[in-house]
Order: structure tokens, then C-alpha cells, then sequence
């Protein structure tokens, strides 16, 4: 491909899709799903005023936040570190969509899991730190603390899970390890391949199963949903981390936040789902079927928050080891030996 | 026209870091163009916000952060501390001869396993 042509392919999937305009919209909307969702689980009418049944109401706030109201600066902040920290995840976040098939231009190499890895899990936490300390107040610090401690357990779990299909895929030898678009694009031979055998299919999709539960767990903690929410428990820390944001900063924080539902979900239904597997990207019936997938994916997600209550934080490191990174990690090692 | 790019891993390592860096210049146009910062003459809204006590009150004595993490981490692995304590720190020396050996027992289970796993597969 022309050099040319390949930057402004380049361009065009970082800014405008799948992108920093798409994905901010897609996040936002996901927001409006869970937010609904949730809402009607607990009989309240969740966002209704804004645009058919609500569904403006996040772009609304976003904006609002964005072009009406003021930031409070605070005798300690620091606004342009802040600014950074959020830029850098949000950045990440989008530079990790071009290793998805998603993208018009897709980048792929072997083991370009490490990038993933460093893109969609390692930034986002360290911008989220970086965001914090940039308002500091002792609700920050003890949101922080909490944060890192749910992170020791959650990131080990989400980066196991992950690594279970790829290392499965390595029975073929025709796809490159460890890619995030091959696995992408090959993972649903899978689910459906019964060519080594029944015992192996049947360990094969019964580690899928593990792995699916596993990352999901995973997401909660990362997104701090409940019941992992106590780094932002707003009885007893006001709102954690985010106390101090006001203004742009929370705009920005926000769509942060929401893009990491967004694009972590779109991870899973990808890399573990195989996307719009077993149609093409370019058809209705691909489109139709990501569309399932990802909207499935977002439902169990709020699911899961409506069901729970908020765990203590040891509760909440105690029940993820118990319940997603032992799990994971035995999967992992049971994939690798098979 | 969809593509795609095989790249080596350390070009793609430049050219997410560079799309980070893009994206996230993109971000600090769009705060110094649109940044309203709130103008106060009064103290109090520059003051953090501690639940309505003043600052005065940090100079109590409050958990620091390292303080809070290994509490936490301490709390999860309590039990796994006590095992360890309780099946070290017996006094006797056979005990800990014991649980020496056994650990040492497994590690060499795991080595030859490894090792055959070696020979037979040929990793």
C-alpha cells in the first residue's frame, strides 16, 4: 500500500472510525444502555428526557460538562496534568482499536498481545492514577489506594483470560501467535472445530467458558461497576478518586470511564467471541450479529450491577482471586499443556 | 478498502505510541480551546473539599496510603500468613524440616515433569 494512502487510512481510523468520534459516541451510548438497563431493574425510569427514551441523555450531560460548565480549581491541582492523564488514556484506549478488525487499517504482528496489553489494561490504570493525584484530597488517596489494591488482582485475571485463546489458536500453525486481529478473526474455529477429537473439543469450549466468565469478572473490577465499585464508594469516600473533578476535567474523565466499558467489551466480544464470526464484517448479517454479541455482552455487564451489592474491598479481592484469577490462571496452564 | 498491515513488533509499538500521542494532542486542543476556569475571590473554593471540614483537620493523624494498600493486602492474605507462620514458626526444628522438604518435594515433582515434558514433546 502507498505510504500516503496508508497515514491517511491511518488517520482516518484513529480520529473519525473507529476512532475517537466513534468510540466516543458508542461509549456514551453504552453508557445510556447500562444506565437504562439498570434502571428498570431496580423499577426506577432511568434517562428519559433527552432524545427518543433517553438516549441523548449521556451526549447531553457530556456536553453540557463540556461547553457550559466551569472547573473548579483547587489550591493543590494541577488542571494540565490532569488533562494529560485523561488524554493518555483515552489515547491508549484508541490507538488499541487498530489492532482490532473493526478498523478499516488493522496493525498486527506476533505477540502484538504485549501492545494490547500495554494500550488497553497498563495506561488506562496508570492515567487513572495520574488523573487522581493531579486533585489530590484524602478521598482521592484513600480511592487510589483502593484502586491499586482491586488492580493487583484484576489486571493478572484480565490478562489471563485473554491469553487463553490465543494460546489454544497455537494448534494452528497457520495463524501468527499471539495476534490480537488473527486470534480476532480465527476464534470462532474454536467454538465450532471438532477436528482433534471430542474430548478436546469439549475441554476447548469448556476453557472458552472459563475464560468468558473469568474476563468478565475482570471488566467489572477494571470499570469499577458494582459490586467492585468501592474505590468510588460515594457513602463513605464521596465519589473516591473523582471528588474534586468538575467542569471539562469531568467531561473528560467521564467519556474516559465510559470508553473503557465501551472498548473493553468490544475487546471480549472480539477476542473471545471471534466478532461477527461466522459472517463477514460487510454484511447485515455480520453487522446484525457484533451488534448481538456486543449488546449481549453490555447486558450481562449491567446485569451483574444491578444484581449485586457493593462488596468491601477485601470482599472484593478475596472473591476475585477465588472466583476469576485462580480459575483463569488454571485455564491458562491447562491450555498451554493441551 | 480494508487492510492489513503486518508490521515487527517494535514498529507497532512506535506507531500505537505515536496514535496515543495524536489522540492525546487532540484531547489538550480541544481543553485549551474550550477551558473555563471558575475566577473566585473567596478562599473557600479554592480549598479541597474534606466533607466540609477545613484543611485543619489533615494534620490529624490519617492512614497513608502505604498504610491503607498493605492493610488491605494484609486483611486478603491473612490466612495464607498465618499458615505460613504457623507451619514455620513451630519451635521445633522437625516441623520446619517438614514443610521444607515437602515444598522441596514438589518443586522436584514439577522439575521432572518438566523435564520429560522436555523429552517427550521436544519444547
Amino acid at each position: 500500500m502507498d505510504i500516503a494512502l496508508a497515514i491517511g487510512y491511518t488517520l482516518f481510523s484513529l480520529l473519525i472510525f473507529p476512532g475517537f468520534i466513534t468510540i466516543s459516541a458508542i461509549s456514551l451510548l453504552v453508557e445510556w444502555f447500562v444506565r437504562k438497563t439498570v434502571a428498570r431493574m431496580q423499577n426506577r425510569m432511568g434517562p428519559a428526557y433527552v432524545g427518543p427514551i433517553g438516549i441523548l441523555q449521556p451526549f447531553a450531560d457530556f456536553f453540557k460538562l463540556l461547553l457550559v460548565k466551569r472547573y473548579i480549581d483547587q489550591r493543590y491541582s494541577n488542571p494540565l496534568l490532569a488533562v494529560v492523564g485523561v488524554g493518555v488514556g483515552i489515547g491508549a484506549l484508541t490507538a488499541g482499536l487498530l489492532l482490532f478488525p473493526l478498523s478499516p487499517i488493522r496493525f498486527s504482528s506476533p505477540y502484538d498481545v504485549i501492545v494490547f496489553i500495554y494500550l488497553m489494561i497498563l495506561w488506562p490504570f496508570i492515567s487513572l492514577i495520574i488523573i487522581s493525584l493531579a486533585w489530590p484530597n484524602p478521598f482521592v488517596v484513600a480511592g487510589v489506594s483502593r484502586a491499586i489494591a482491586l488492580a493487583i488482582v484484576t489486571e493478572p485475571t484480565l490478562v489471563a483470560s485473554i491469553l487463553i485463546p490465543m494460546t489454544i489458536l497455537k494448534r494452528y500453525p497457520d495463524i501468527t501467535p499471539y495476534s490480537v486481529y488473527y486470534t480476532s478473526t480465527n476464534v470462532w474455529r474454536l467454538w465450532i472445530d471438532t477436528g482433534f477429537g471430542i474430548p478436546q473439543y469439549i475441554a476447548t469450549l469448556i476453557l472458552l467458558i472459563v475464560s468468558l466468565i473469568t474476563s468478565i469478572i475482570a471488566i467489572q473490577s477494571k470499570i469499577m461497576l458494582k459490586p467492585f465499585d468501592i474505590p468510588e464508594a460515594e457513602q463513605e469516600l464521596i465519589a473516591g478518586y473523582a471528588t474534586e473533578f468538575s467542569g471539562l476535567i469531568y467531561a473528560f474523565y467521564r467519556l474516559f470511564h465510559d470508553m473503557k466499558i465501551a472498548i473493553l467489551i468490544l475487546a471480549i466480544t472480539y477476542i473471545l467471541l471471534g466478532g461477527p464470526a461466522p459472517f463477514k464484517h460487510l454484511s447485515i448479517e455480520g453487522f446484525l450479529t457484533l451488534l448481538a454479541k456486543y449488546i449481549a455482552l453490555a447486558f450481562i455487564v449491567s446485569l451483574v450491577r444491578g444484581a449485586f451489592g457493593r462488596f468491601r474491598i477485601d470482599q472484593a479481592i478475596t472473591k476475585i482471586i477465588k472466583y476469576a484469577l485462580i480459575p483463569s490462571i488454571i485455564a491458562l496452564i491447562i491450555s498451554f499443556i493441551m | 478498502m480494508a487492510s492489513t498491515i503486518s508490521l515487527n513488533p517494535i514498529d507497532l509499538m512506535l506507531i500505537s505510541s505515536l496514535s496515543t500521542g495524536l489522540v492525546l494532542a487532540v484531547v489538550l486542543a480541544i481543553f485549551r480551546a474550550l477551558a473555563k476556569k471558575e475566577m473566585s475571590s473567596s478562599e473557600d473554593a479554592f480549598a479541597m473539599y474534606i466533607g466540609g471540614e477545613h484543611e485543619s483537620i489533615l494534620t490529624l493523624k490519617y492512614p497513608t496510603t502505604d498504610a491503607l494498600y498493605w492493610a488491605v493486602l494484609k486483611r486478603v492474605f491473612r490466612n495464607v500468613y498465618r499458615y505460613l507462620v504457623e507451619s514455620l514458626h513451630t519451635g521445633s526444628v522437625l516441623d520446619w524440616v517438614k514443610y521444607m522438604s515437602m515444598w522441596y518435594g514438589f518443586l522436584m515433582i514439577l522439575a521432572i515433569l518438566i523435564v520429560m515434558m522436555y523429552m517427550v514433546m521436544g519444547w
